[in-house]
């Protein structure tokens, strides 16, 4: 029994460490790509670590490229559209989660389809509605449409999460004279705050990260980071460090929300699958 | 009776005010939704009835756009490609998924720490993973064709051969997503019992049957929900296929995403482009219906 059990505990660990490799290699490979000069990225013997180590991606993406500009850009849009949609929907997801009214079903569907189509779907009819705006090729066109995505996916995680909730303290608070809203802001906003930071993370990194809308509405001098960074590639002979820089840089506030937020993030993903 | 008439009348606007509260939570969002949903489909509707280009004048042709498209082979075969894609990015992710939340679900040393830094593929933006396999797949330079030649594997062409640029970039969603899999399973396996498992060590049973006829039954509908995520992610799929092959080589990679967007952006064919997006719903909904109905059945069942 114990040599068996010695055995499974090698196989898991080989497991382990086979499933952590392939896991980080590609991660890997974006860091010491960014810190090798251009002469060792087009080698036809890649070497696996770094030999002789260089900030000159670095220093290119900065110099180079309109990668502050990119950084700005994405950085508006995401915290303005992440923070504008958690307002809109915490006060939606409340009364979906609280509310009997006629309809509510209805919209709670209407909800979850706008959740789950592709936005491949949507993208004409917003690209010819932006533009008639006159918010085309401008980061305010963006700010425009990304709620299009992050208000229906906010609202419906959130619907789940206040649902979750006892009425009870609400009930308590507003007996003793709080309104609804003030109910909303004081009682029921902090108990979910586990699942509105989470909310807020995704939301943020979806917009963060977000390529096919930008791609539409955004032409020329203004971009966004996604969008910068693959149009880098167009050269001939791509450089490489200067784009695995920028690939690096941009995961550096996702990284940093997930950590902060990591214990989280597990029930905040799975939640509103498993009650919906 | 002045005092008592005006107290109903306060009392019954305070009712009214409380009957009518919900429509101020709920009309921003309901507006964005109107915006996102209905709109766009009652103008995606039209746009699909009329000869729209870009740069000329909008004429109503009928149901001519729909016509063209169920003899355009090229449309025709995005759809078969889109599925294979998509079949590929849903089942490889869920089974292996399930291995690896049955190795985090074992006891070992900082199993939290590990788990954290396996699963960092999922916070990765899609466009940066979409560029470190560009490199990667390269099939010269590329580091992965080094690393088989390393094991005696012959050079693969990658996104580089109209055979193997599907199942390629599939890969790239399953490196991307099988972590997530592995969450929504770990959660599922956290939350059994462990009777079962006690009797039937007792009766013999061995590892495969215990996974068989005990794991695999109580976490199928966490299995569902993996799979019906994966299904919604791998349809949205746009980025990875567009940054890395451009629908290429020819239009080997083209799934219904890549075309739409060429389409209408590069071809400007407004019209013809919104056909595809109602031919595209169709199929979404069709593929919803059967995932939905496949959930019913699990329920039933159990």
């Amino acid at each position: 029994m114990k040599a068996r059990h010695r055995v499974s505990q090698f196989v898991t660990y080989a497991l382990l460490a086979i499933m952590l490799v392939i896991a980080l290699f590609p991660i890997y490979w974006i860091f010491i790509t960014s810190i090798k000069p251009s002469a060792q990225i087009y080698a036809l013997v890649p070497s696996l670590w770094p030999t002789n180590p260089t900030g000159i991606g670095y220093t290119n993406l900065f110099e180079k490229t309109e990668f502050v500009a990119w950084v700005f850009n994405s950085a508006i849009v995401a915290i303005i559209v992440s923070a504008s949609s958690i307002f809109l929907s915490s006060l939606a997801a409340y009364a979906l989660a609280r509310f009997q009214f006629a309809g509510r079903e209805f919209i709670g569907m209407l909800i979850l389809v706008a959740y789950l189509l592709p936005p491949a779907l949507l993208f004409i009819p917003l690209y010819i509605l932006v533009t008639r705006l006159g918010l085309a090729q401008s980061i305010v066109g963006l700010v425009f449409v990304y709620p299009t995505i992050t208000v229906p996916y906010a609202t419906w995680v959130l619907t789940s999460y206040f649902r979750s909730l006892s009425v009870d303290f609400e009930e308590a608070a507003m007996i003793d004279g709080c309104s609804r809203l003030g109910a909303l802001r004081h009682v029921t906003l902090p108990l979910a705050g586990p699942g509105v930071v989470a909310t807020f993370i995704f939301a943020f990194t979806l917009c963060w990260s977000e390529y096919l809308y930008a791609l539409v509405i955004l032409s020329g001098q203004t971009q966004t980071i996604p969008i910068g960074l693959a149009g880098l590639i167009v050269a001939d002979v791509p450089k490489w460090n200067e784009i695995m820089a920028g690939a690096m840089i941009t995961s550096i506030p996702v990284v940093i929300l997930y950590t902060v937020a990591s214990r989280y993030i597990v029930s905040g993903l799975t939640l509103g699958g498993v009650k919906g | 009776m002045e005092i008592t008439s005006r107290a109903l009348v306060a009392q019954r606007k305070k009712a009214y005010s409380r009957r009518g509260v919900y429509l101020w939570f709920i009309a921003p969002a309901v507006a964005v939704i109107f915006a996102v949903i209905v709109f766009p489909w009652i103008f995606t509707l039209w746009m699909s009835v009329n000869d729209w280009r870009i740069g000329s004048e909008i004429k109503f042709i009928g149901l001519e756009n729909f016509a063209t498209l169920a003899t355009n082979t090229r449309f025709l075969s995005t759809i078969p490609r889109t599925l294979y894609f998509t079949v590929l990015a849903v089942i490889l992710p869920v089974i292996l998924g399930v291995f690896a939340a049955e190795v985090f679900h074992q006891n070992f040393p900082l199993r939290g720490l590990l788990r954290g830094i396996y699963v960092a593929p999922m916070m990765a933006t899609p466009v940066a993973i979409a560029l470190v396999f560009t490199m990667m797949f390269h099939p010269q330079v590329g580091v992965l064709n080094f690393l088989l030649s390393l094991v005696g594997i012959p050079k693969q062409l990658w996104v580089y051969s109209a055979d193997t640029v599907i199942p390629t970039l599939a890969l790239v969603e399953v490196w991307q997503w099988t972590p997530l899999v592995m969450l929504i399973v770990l959660g599922g396996l956290a939350s059994l019992p462990t009777e079962p498992y006690e009797s039937a060590v007792i009766d013999g049973a061995n590892q495969w049957q215990m996974f068989r006829y005990i794991t695999f039954p109580l976490i199928l509908p966490f299995l569902m929900i993996a799979i019906i995520i994966r299904t919604i992610d791998a349809l949205k799929s746009f980025d990875i296929i567009y940054v890395i092959s451009q629908g290429g080589p020819g239009t080997a990679s083209e799934t219904i995403n890549i075309y739409l967007y060429l389409q209408a952006f590069s071809f400007l064919q407004i019209g013809h482009a919104s056909a595809v997006v109602v031919v595209f719903f169709t199929i979404i909904l069709a593929l919803a219906i059967i995932l939905l109905v496949a959930r019913e059945r699990l329920r039933w069942n159990r």
